[in-house]
């Protein structure tokens, strides 16, 4: 392979296999919703998911969630959504967009987030 | 040795002129009694808002001083802190940065994002201890009250390292004892406001409860008891206004103007504010093992606030029977600019009033905010709504 060849294989790889990552993880989230399996809701830090992997639950991260709805340029209707149902504007965006997914009954461009069946919190 | 008395002579004088004085310590910037206590030899506990075992500090001979902000501007502190944060934080550290109130001991709590922080900002800034008393996250654990007596019996050890002097359970008891005459005490304080309102006004109320935070406990206590005969005394008749109770104070304070300013059209017949002084409802056990007795106390016979999550209190249902126990018409919902915990709460106490049909005032203040006419008018608008209608 020549180098102009590798250079341009590399480049745009880490993004495109991200965005494949998220769209792997939020169809799993689907998948776990429809076979109504509970989730683990979990911060980013300090979320022990190797350790919720090996009870199989489905981990759900709202900040993943929230930032996700910005990437595919819908935040303004969660949040809007959210404020309507009575959150202020003062509320951070995290949790208001996050407040709107479960009106929705898990609804995300990326997928359907099942409910929580156990949230972790991590305090430091 | 004769205690060390942290209030002028009041004994013999108007009631009045009384409450006069303890308005002025309360909003005094400068902390007067803290200081006066410092001056003579003692050392303080610093211990921000919501809730404290403050039995802990008295028994180790300290002060526990109630860090609940004051109405002073943040020069120093909002170089330390995020414009977007509440104010209650900025003002409390920069009491400190200001030289007004000098510690031997800060504890903090983390109550919510912005809290958790502050003790490590503060530590930064100071030379003394400052640390972090892990409340239980989880109060409907089994395990919760252990847990909860392993970590008083840490901030134990470290406030007998900085006290010079060694607890005892005795000592616990004794100040076990000492609070739950205080928690009988301020309980009389809300029964008159729940029963007969017009004998003591939110904010005199406020200021009496208030100085629970700056003075030793049997001072305080001497206070109230000399003080609830001549305010169940008074000559004041009942006027046609209308029953609140006021939500939303749990942690930064409203200036004592808005209450005043409630108070011109409502009777505020119950409150959180300064719920962590309030805590604990009923006597704590003096039998036993005392830290374990304090711990199963702040589960088992406690109030509740938005930074405390009991599945047994869900903070909607908690707010209908405060308002139905002080048969209550309506409630002023409120919370503080920038209060995460607090304006969360806000969405579940709305729904939970307008599924009872229970009128009420939704507001934000800030402890600095020094305009209520647009509050004044909002309200009087809100009360003459309810009243004629």
């Amino acid at each position: 392979m020549s180098e102009a060849a590798a250079v341009s294989d590399l480049v745009g790889r880490g993004a495109r296999d991200g965005a494949q990552l998220f769209r792997d993880w939020f169809q799993e989230l689907t998948t776990a919703r429809e076979r109504r399996q509970p989730a683990a809701y979990v911060f980013v830090m300090g979320s022990l998911a190797e350790l919720l992997r090996t009870f199989d639950f489905p981990i759900v991260f709202p900040e993943i969630n929230s930032l996700q709805t910005a990437v595919r340029r819908v935040a303004h209707e969660y949040l809007n959504q959210a404020e309507d149902y009575g959150y202020s504007p003062d509320i951070c965006g995290y949790v208001k967009a996050d407040v709107a997914l479960q009106l929705r009954g898990g609804e995300h461009p990326m997928g359907r987030v099942p409910p929580p069946g156990l949230a972790v919190l991590a305090v430091g | 040795m004769e205690p060390i008395r942290l209030l002028d002579a009041w004994e013999g004088r108007p009631l009045e002129a009384v409450l006069e004085m303890c308005r002025q310590v309360v909003e005094d910037p400068d902390l007067p009694t803290v200081r006066r206590w410092r001056d003579s030899g003692g050392k303080v506990v610093g211990h921000f808002q919501v809730y404290f075992p403050e039995e802990i500090a008295h028994a180790a001979g300290m002060l526990p001083v109630k860090i609940r902000g004051a109405q002073i501007e943040p020069r120093s502190a909002e170089a330390r802190f995020g414009s977007y944060l509440c104010s209650i934080l900025k003002t409390s550290l920069e009491l400190s940065l200001s030289g007004r109130l000098t510690l031997d001991v800060f504890v903090s709590h983390p109550i919510c994002d912005a809290a958790r922080n502050l003790a490590a900002v503060w530590g930064r800034n100071h030379p003394y201890p400052c640390q972090i008393l892990y409340l239980p996250q989880n109060a409907n654990s089994k395990h919760a009250a252990a847990y909860l007596r392993q970590e008083y019996a840490r901030l134990q050890r470290d406030l007998e390292a900085v006290a010079g002097r060694a607890v005892r359970d005795d000592d616990l008891r004794h100040a076990i004892e000492v609070f739950n005459e205080n928690r009988r005490l301020l309980r009389q304080v809300y029964a008159i406001k729940r029963r007969a309102p017009w004998l003591l006004s939110a904010d005199e109320a406020y200021v009496l409860v208030a100085l629970a935070g700056l003075l030793p406990r049997p001072e305080h206590n001497h206070l109230l008891r000399a003080v609830l005969p001549q305010i169940e005394a008074r000559r004041a008749p009942p006027q046609d206004r209308l029953r609140v109770v006021f939500e939303g104070g749990f942690c930064e304070q409203p200036p004592l103007d808005l209450l005043r300013t409630i108070a011109q059209f409502c009777y505020v017949v119950d409150d959180d504010l300064l719920i962590g002084l309030r805590w604990i409802e009923d006597d704590v056990p003096t039998g036993g093992d005392p830290l374990l007795c304090l711990a199963t106390a702040y589960l088992e016979a406690s109030s509740y606030s938005p930074v405390q999550h009991d599945l047994r209190k869900p903070k909607e249902r908690m707010l209908l029977e405060r308002l139905h126990r002080a048969q209550a018409q309506a409630a002023i919902v409120t919370a503080a600019k920038m209060c995460e915990p607090g304006l969360d709460e806000q969405v579940a106490y709305a729904r939970a009033l307008d599924a009872e049909g229970i009128p009420y005032f939704i507001s934000e203040f800030e402890e600095n905010m020094t305009s209520f006419d647009h509050l004044q008018i909002q309200l009087e608008t809100f009360v003459e709504n309810l009243l004629f209608a």
